[in-house]
């Protein structure tokens, strides 16, 4: 059928709501710490913590070690590969979305 | 990236202000250049918005940095934040300086006192300060901080007042108004990274 979508091309890693929120605030920067990302989403702690793992994991996100003030600091940022999976994410999405009726 | 992501870029940005520390050294600089024009201090009224200014990024990073956090923005964004304090240093000493250069035409010759609308220059040049911060940051406070500047020069000029009253006064309620901020900020946000 012509502009169907095949339901199994919609990324379950990002459809995921927390994750989805986490990948939103984290492709509006080019860089963010774990406590920033916890005050943008209004995740727990625990929760944000398993969700960055797992799209570590996944080689979506790429967490960047590194000492400032003689502190440790810990910075996340999309690869570009997870930026790219999540475009396409949108655009799958987006389709889905058009056929739905307004009223 | 998107536009739905230039949308969420954009709430990023605005919230990257919200602590109320920049309000609050503005209304800390009018303050004490309307103290010092008072007072007839000049040098405090010259000295003081660059040391503010100076303090502004040592103090964001001890206070609010780990409270809400560290983020680097992409781009243009990352660029205006670097230039943003080199840029809010030479332009609170440059308005401060043509301020002062007003402040000594003021009192140095008595016969020859300067037209009255002269009296609500300094409150329209600091005006311009705040209505940028608001251009810049995309926080609306910053333009009724500009409102309330231009009001208060008006009324300098109406009632043929010296422009220190305007600037302690207009001062006085930006300062209040950073430091509520402030304080809201520092009570809803704890130090999560200093655990």
């Amino acid at each position: 059928m012509k502009g169907a979508v095949d339901h199994q091309k919609i990324d379950r890693l990002f459809h995921e709501p927390a994750r989805l929120k986490t990948l939103v605030e984290l492709a509006a920067v080019k860089k963010a710490d774990f406590t920033w990302l916890l005050n943008q989403t209004g995740l727990t702690r625990g929760n944000l913590s398993v969700q960055m793992s797992r799209l570590a994991e996944a080689g979506v996100i790429r967490i960047i070690k590194r000492f400032q003030n003689n502190r440790p600091q810990t910075l996340y940022e999309l690869t570009a590969s997870g930026k790219a999976a999540l475009l396409q994410y949108k655009r799958n999405m987006q389709h889905i979305l058009n056929a739905l009726p307004d009223g | 990236m998107t536009p739905v992501a230039s949308v969420s870029e954009n709430r990023a940005f605005r919230s990257f202000w919200k602590d109320g520390l920049l309000d609050l050294m503005f209304g800390l600089v009018i303050l004490v250049v309307g103290l010092s024009w008072w007072q007839e201090v000049a040098v405090l009224g010259a000295v003081f918005p660059s040391v503010c200014a100076g303090l502004w990024y040592p103090l964001r990073k001890r206070l609010v940095e780990p409270r809400l956090g560290y983020v680097e923005f992409s781009g243009v964004r990352d660029l205006n934040i670097r230039s943003f304090r080199h840029g809010l240093t030479a332009f609170l000493t440059g308005s401060l300086t043509l301020a002062i250069i007003l402040y000594l035409v003021w009192t140095g010759n008595g016969a020859h006192r300067p037209m009255e609308w002269i009296a609500g220059l300094p409150l329209a040049l600091l005006a311009i300060p705040a209505l940028f911060f608001s251009v810049f940051t995309r926080c609306v406070r910053y333009a009724f901080y500009a409102l309330l500047l231009l009001i208060a020069g008006g009324i300098i000029i109406m009632q043929g007042w010296e422009p220190h009253v305007g600037l302690m006064a207009s001062g006085l309620v930006i300062s209040i108004a950073g430091l509520v901020i402030l304080a809201r900020f520092l009570l809803h946000y704890p130090a999560l990274n200093a655990t």
